[in-house]
């Protein structure tokens, strides 16, 4: 379960989703969220934290 | 998600009862307990400044001008230069305290860029000059896009200001709600001002769109005149509303109508099925990373502490300004940025209860099997009068639909 520090465990198993390189390309939206798992899976530094509401 | 508490509840007015101070967590939540527990303060990453109190419109849905709290009126119009320079220093101070090696300054209102590109150029050269030199500011301003003159945008690239912009789609539906004062619709200002910032020559300091959802307005017809000006990103909010002041077309718990919900679906589908990724949807890219196991960058969703606080134009620190809508002084927390560091804040009741996760949420929040992605979306709308913050979203369902709706797709059986 979820700490204080906005951590998860999933809800979603990444093996229940159909990731070949066929579907990747044909979802570039979910090519680029898998991207972004990865990257902050990588990064070092301060944990997430919530921003406020704007586009900024 | 959970039932959404009991009851139908009806649109009402803003409450005009000023801030009951016996509601959680004010009342009822020991912050040295939750140290006890091994709960510790996340510093703020990124300080939201009120430079401008007024605004040259007068949208119907505005939390600052149409919510219970209307202390605008009795606040300076301009925050002053020493309430900017103040805002430096605590910055500076904190990101040291914390090795922080990135804080941001958001510049907010009302409308920011009422006062004017020289005078605007003075605040960012404070900011900019007040940061310890090993500390990488960012700087940002949302704005409703009707002053970004040329003169403006060189003023705003000259200090490296990333710039968002609040629309709510095409003209027809753009013009319901964001209005002159005169009663005349935004639309064709703010395409003005896009066309300019979209321009290659400032198209670098281009953010994104902040649009507000009413889901009387077709979903796909609002994203792609949002596209139109081929955002980098796009976040959709839900209106600020709570459990004392309902949304618009708010069935009542349990009916089984869930507008918003309906509409992001909608939207959703649009931009998950495009054949390119024509931009960032936050609200969208936090469920579907928060489904796989990460954390969101909002607060529209998840656990992840707030990390961020307000400064408005007499220099007081607030939380979340939308907290406007649920009663007189809401915001508050006592502190000012002269006096007050802010470590200060981060140890305030009402700011710990949005940094301690689960631990924030009613008991029927805790036991939803959705409730690490939504994590009791956003803390305002959790309000109900005589309860405090404890309680379901009063966008409970809708978001369940949309949640739902995201794993659906991600696993197609």
């Amino acid at each position: 379960m979820t700490g204080t520090d906005g951590a998860t465990m999933p809800l979603v198993d990444l093996t229940e989703i159909p990731l070949t390189e066929v579907s990747l390309l044909a979802s570039p939206v979910l090519a680029a969220c898998l991207e972004r798992l990865l990257a902050e899976t990588a990064a070092e530094g301060p944990g997430p934290a919530a921003r406020f509401d704007s586009a900024v | 998600m959970t039932g959404a508490g009991t009851g139908a509840a009806r649109p009402v007015a803003p409450p005009t009862e000023l801030r009951c101070t016996t509601e959680w967590p004010e009342r009822g939540l020991d912050v040295e307990a939750e140290r006890r527990r091994g709960w510790r303060p996340a510093p703020m990453r990124q300080v939201v400044l009120k430079l401008v109190g007024p605004c040259n419109l007068a949208c119907d849905y505005c939390y600052v001008y149409e919510g219970a709290d209307l202390s605008w009126r009795e606040r300076p119009a301009v925050a002053s230069a020493d309430v900017v320079r103040a805002v430096a220093r605590r910055v500076g101070e904190h990101a040291l305290t914390h090795a922080l090696p990135e804080v941001e300054v958001v510049l907010h209102g009302g409308e920011p860029l009422l006062v004017g590109p020289d005078a605007l150029a003075v605040v960012l050269r404070t900011l900019r000059e007040g940061t310890p030199p090993q500390v990488a500011l960012r700087l940002g301003v949302q704005t409703n896009g009707i002053l970004l003159t040329d003169r403006m945008l060189a003023v705003l690239a000259d200090f490296d200001v990333r710039v968002g912009v609040s629309l709510d789609g095409g003209p027809a539906e753009n013009d319901r709600h964001r209005l002159r004062r005169n009663g005349r619709g935004s639309y064709s200002s703010v395409e003005r001002g896009l066309h300019r910032l979209t321009a290659p020559r400032y198209r670098p300091l281009y953010a994104g769109l902040l649009a507000t959802v009413d889901p009387r307005h077709d979903p796909v017809t609002v994203y792609e005149a949002l596209l139109a000006f081929e955002p980098p990103s796009v976040d959709f909010l839900l209106p600020h509303r709570t459990w004392g002041w309902t949304p618009t077309g708010f069935p009542g718990s349990g009916a089984g109508s869930t507008p918003y919900g309906d509409w992001l679906v909608a939207v959703f589908d649009r931009w998950f099925d495009a054949s390119r990724r024509e931009t960032d949807v936050r609200l969208f890219d936090d469920v579907i990373h928060l489904l796989l196991g990460g954390a969101a960058r909002s607060g529209q969703v998840g656990l992840s502490p707030a990390a961020f606080v307000v400064v408005d134009t007499d220099g007081s620190l607030q939380q979340v300004d939308a907290l406007k809508v649920v009663a007189p002084g809401a915001p508050e927390t006592g502190l000012n940025v002269f006096d007050h560091a802010l470590d200060d804040v981060c140890a305030h009741p009402t700011v710990v209860a949005r940094q301690i996760g689960l631990t924030a949420l009613a008991d029927e929040c805790r036991r939803c099997r959705l409730v690490q992605v939504c994590g009791g979306v956003h803390y305002t709308h959790r309000h109900r009068p005589g309860r405090g913050f404890r309680n379901p979203s009063v966008y409970c369902h809708d978001l369940q639909v949309l949640i739902d709706h995201v794993v659906r797709r991600l696993t197609p059986r």
